[in-house]
C-alpha cells in the first residue's frame, strides 16, 4: 500500500508466484477474520466454549470404548483415554480446519466479489481459527493428564513442530478443496464422505503399529498419520514413528501444501467471475 | 507534466455464458463430463461456443488525472460494473492493461463483510480491515466514524439490533473515512433515505472537491453525476462511446442517435409472443408537423401507434417524460386517467394521442419513453428514451432574464398582489 507504488493490472500467466509482501501487508485482515469467526461462533451458540470441550470428551469416551474395551487394543502403558484424546485433539484440529477451509470461499462470497485482498487469507483464517478450539480442548487434556498422573517428558518440545505440520496438512488439502469448490459445487457433497474415510485411515482411536506391514506405505501416505503420531510422541512420549514413513508422510503434506498454494493462485483469478 | 493517476489501455474483458464450459463456469462435475463427451461426439455444437462469448468491455481506453472526478455512466449491461471490478482488482482483464499510481480504495458496496452478530465497534474494526485500513488508523479515526454515523449510544450493541438506517450510516461512515489517493465508488448513494443520501453526497463532494482526491464514480443517478463530476465516460455495450465534459456526455447518454427525428418506427418485427406490438411514436408541434424541435404553441402532441395481437384486458398504454438530466418528470397512461381503458382491447391497430401542455415545460431537451403494461402483472412493451425533443420558447422567462433555472418544471401560478393597509 505504498503511496508511490505503480500498480499494473493486466492478464496474468497461468501460474503466479505468491506475493509474500502483500500477504504481510494484509496480516491484520487475517487476524480480524479469525477474530470474527471465533467471536461469532461463540456468541451464537448457547454452550459457547462448551462445545470445544464437549466434542473431544464425548469422542474420547466412544473411541476408547470401541477400541480398548471391544477390540481389546492396548497402548503401551499409557492410559487409553489419554491416548485417544491426544489423537482426537490432532484430528479435530485437522478435520475442522480442512472443512472450514473448503467452505471458506463460498461462505465469504460477498467479500470475494466486492473487495480485493489476497484470497489465500480466507482459507488460512479458516484453518488458523482452529487453534482457538484446540487451545480450549487442550485445557481439558491437561485435566485428564492430572487425573491420570501422566505427564509429558522432554518430548513436549516437539509439539510446535507437530502443530505446524497439522496446519500445513490441513491448509494444503483445504486449498485444493476450496479452489475447486468454487467451481464445482459437488465438492460440498463429496466432502463429508472424504473426511469420514480419512478418519478411519488415521490412527485416532488406535496406534498405527496395528497396521499390517504390507499396507504401511499406503497408510502413511495420509499426511494426518504423521501429524497424529507426532502429537502422541510429544504429549505421551510413546508413539509408533518409523523415520522413513514419517518422512514420507511429511513429504506428502509439504507437496499437498505447495501444490495447493500454486493451484489456488492459478484458480483465484476466476473466483469473482464464477462464485 | 505529471503522469495520469489511472491509465486505462485497450481494456477488454470476455465472459463466456450460457453453456457451462470447463474453465469458465462448470457448476458440477456432470457439466464438465457432459462437455467433454459432447466435444468428442459433436463437433458442430462445440463450435457454437462462439455465440456464448460476451465482451463486457472492448478496447476501452482513457486516462484519469490527479484530482479528477470522473463519472462513469451507461445503461445496464454497458460494462460499468466490469470496469469497476477490474479497477478494484477483483477480476482480471482478458486483454489490455491498467496502470494506477497511488493508494487506491474501491467501494463497490457499503458494509461488505459486516457481521450481524458483532457490535458496531467490532464491525468498524472488521470492515475497516476489509477495506484495507490498519488497526492503528482505525483507532485514530474511530470517534469520527461513530460521530458521522450518529450511532454513539449504540456502538456496543450488536448490529442486528440496528435499524436499517443506522446500519447504512455506520457502513458508509467507515468507508467515508478511508483516505486513499484514488477512490472508486459504485452506486453507494442509491441506498438509504433522502437525509442519508444528502449526507453521502455532501461527503462525496467534500472528498472530491475540498480534499482534491481523484474519484471514479459510477452511478445510474445522472443527477448525482452532474453534481459531482467534471468529466464523464459513457459506456455502451462494452465500448467507450464518449469521454469528455459531463454535460456533453450526459447529453450523448440521453440522446442516442435514433432519437433525433421526431418520429420512431419500430424495426423489430412483431413476434407472436407479444400481446401488443409497438409500431411507431411521433412528436408533433401545434400544427401537427412531426419535428424534434418545438418552439411555440400550447401543446406538444404525442402519438403512439400499436397493434393488439391478442385480446388483452386490464392493459394501459402510456408515456414517461424525462428531462435532460434523466429525471422522470411524469408518467401517465391512458387508463390512469379513465378506468374504462382497462376494458378489453380486441386485436387491431390502435393510436393513442395526447398533448403535453407546454405551459409547464422549461426550455430544454426532453426524452420520451413509451410503455404498455398490465399494472402489477406484466410489461407488454417498454421502449426507453425512444424520442427526444427540444422545447424552446423564446418568450420564456428563462431566456429573457438569463437566470439559472431552478426547479424541474415551470408553473405560472395565478398571483394576487394586494397592499394590506
Amino acid at each position: 500500500m505504498d503511496a508511490n507504488r505503480e500498480l499494473i493490472l493486466e492478464p496474468s500467466p497461468g501460474y503466479v508466484a505468491v506475493n509474500l509482501r502483500e500477504l504481510w501487508d494484509y496480516r491484520e485482515l487475517l487476524y480480524f477474520l479469525i477474530w470474527r469467526d471465533v467471536k461469532v461462533r461463540y456468541k451464537q451458540t448457547v454452550l459457547g466454549a462448551g462445545w470445544a470441550i464437549a466434542r473431544p470428551v464425548v469422542s474420547m469416551v466412544v473411541l476408547t470404548f470401541i477400541f480398548n474395551r471391544l477390540a481389546g487394543f492396548s497402548s503401551d502403558g499409557v492410559p487409553y483415554a489419554l491416548f485417544t484424546l491426544c489423537g482426537i485433539l490432532a484430528w479435530n484440529f485437522f478435520s475442522e480446519g480442512l472443512s472450514g477451509a473448503s467452505q471458506s470461499l463460498i461462505v465469504n462470497t460477498n467479500l470475494i466479489s466486492k473487495v480485493y485482498f489476497p484470497r489465500l487469507i480466507v482459507p488460512a483464517a479458516a484453518v488458523l481459527r482452529g487453534l482457538v478450539d484446540l487451545g480450549i480442548a487442550f485445557l481439558v487434556y491437561i485435566l485428564f493428564m492430572i487425573y491420570y498422573q501422566f505427564f509429558p517428558g522432554v518430548q513436549i518440545l516437539a509439539l510446535p513442530l507437530a502443530l505446524l505440520w497439522g496446519i500445513i496438512a490441513a491448509l494444503g488439502v483445504g486449498l485444493w478443496f476450496s479452489a475447486f469448490g468454487v467451481k464445482y459445487r459437488d465438492i460440498a457433497q463429496a466432502f463429508p464422505f472424504v473426511v469420514q474415510l480419512l478418519f478411519w485411515v488415521t490412527p485416532v482411536g488406535y496406534s498405527s503399529d496395528k497396521v499390517p506391514a504390507k499396507w504401511e506405505v499406503l497408510y502413511w501416505l495420509n499426511p494426518m498419520t504423521g501429524v497424529v503420531e507426532m502429537f502422541r510422541y510429544s504429549l505421551l512420549g510413546v508413539a509408533h514413528l518409523p523415520v522413513n514413513l514419517l518422512i514420507l508422510s511429511a513429504a506428502v503434506s509439504v507437496i499437498a501444501f505447495v501444490s495447493g498454494v500454486y493451484n489456488f493462485r492459478r484458480m483465484e483469478k476466476e473466483f469473482a467471475d464464477v462464485i | 507534466m505529471t503522469k495520469p493517476v489511472i491509465s486505462i489501455d485497450n481494456l477488454s474483458k470476455r465472459y463466456i455464458i450460457g453453456e457451462n464450459i470447463y474453465g469458465t463456469g462448470a457448476r458440477t462435475f456432470r457439466d464438465l463430463f457432459d462437455h467433454k463427451i459432447r466435444k468428442l461426439l459433436d463437433v458442430k455444437k462445440h463450435v457454437a461456443e462462439k455465440d456464448n462469448v460476451i465482451w463486457a468491455l472492448r478496447d476501452v481506453s482513457f486516462n484519469v488525472d490527479q484530482g479528477d472526478v470522473i463519472g462513469v455512466i451507461g445503461r445496464n449491461g454497458a460494462g460499468k460494473s466490469t470496469l469497476l471490478k477490474i479497477l478494484s482488482k477483483i477480476t482480471e482483464p482478458t486483454k489490455g492493461r491498467v496502470t494506477m499510481r497511488g493508494r487506491v480504495a474501491s467501494l463497490l458496496e457499503v458494509g461488505t463483510g459486516f457481521s450481524y452478530e458483532l457490535t458496531g465497534r467490532e464491525n468498524i474494526y472488521l470492515n475497516g480491515a476489509i477495506l484495507g485500513m490498519r488497526k492503528a488508523e482505525i483507532d485514530t479515526k474511530f470517534d469520527k466514524i461513530v460521530e458521522f454515523a450518529e450511532v454513539a449510544q449504540f456502538v456496543d450493541t450488536p448490529v442486528k439490533r440496528y435499524s436499517s438506517g443506522m446500519f447504512l450510516r455506520l457502513a458508509f461512515s467507515v468507508a467515508a473515512h478511508l483516505e486513499p489517493e484514488v477512490l472508486i465508488v459504485d452506486e453507494v448513494l442509491a441506498v438509504g433515505d433522502v437525509q442519508f443520501q444528502k449526507k453521502c453526497m455532501g461527503k462525496m463532494k467534500d472528498v472530491s472537491q475540498n480534499q482534491g482526491r481523484t474519484v471514479l464514480f459510477v452511478s445510474h443517478n445522472i443527477d448525482a453525476i452532474a453534481q459531482l463530476c467534471k468529466k464523464c465516460a459513457l459506456l455502451e455495450k462494452g465500448h467507450l462511446r464518449v469521454f469528455g465534459e459531463t454535460d456533453d456526455v450526459i447529453r450523448a447518454y440521453l440522446k442516442p442517435e435514433a432519437t433525433q427525428t421526431g418520429a420512431f418506427t419500430n424495426t423489430k418485427p412483431a413476434s407472436s409472443a407479444e400481446k401488443i406490438h409497438l409500431e411507431s411514436v411521433k412528436v408533433m408541434d401545434a400544427t401537427r408537423r412531426v419535428t424534434p424541435k418545438i418552439s411555440s404553441g400550447e401543446a406538444i402532441h404525442v402519438q403512439v401507434e400499436y397493434t393488439v395481437q391478442k385480446e388483452v384486458e386490464g392493459a394501459r398504454v402510456g408515456i414517461m417524460l424525462k428531462n435532460h438530466q434523466g429525471i422522470i418528470l411524469v408518467r401517465n397512461g391512458d387508463a390512469d386517467v379513465d378506468l374504462r381503458h382497462y376494458e378489453k382491447r380486441g386485436p387491431g391497430r390502435y393510436v393513442n394521442s395526447c398533448a403535453i401542455p407546454t405551459s409547464v415545460l422549461k426550455n430544454g431537451d426532453y426524452f420520451l419513453t413509451v410503455f404498455s403494461d398490465i399494472p402489477m402483472r406484466e410489461w407488454l412493451f417498454y421502449e426507453e428514451d425512444v424520442l427526444a425533443f427540444e422545447y424552446q420558447d423564446f418568450a420564456n422567462n428563462d431566456v429573457v432574464y438569463h437566470e439559472y433555472p431552478t426547479g424541474l418544471m415551470k408553473f405560472d401560478f395565478h398571483w394576487d398582489v394586494t397592499k394590506d393597509g
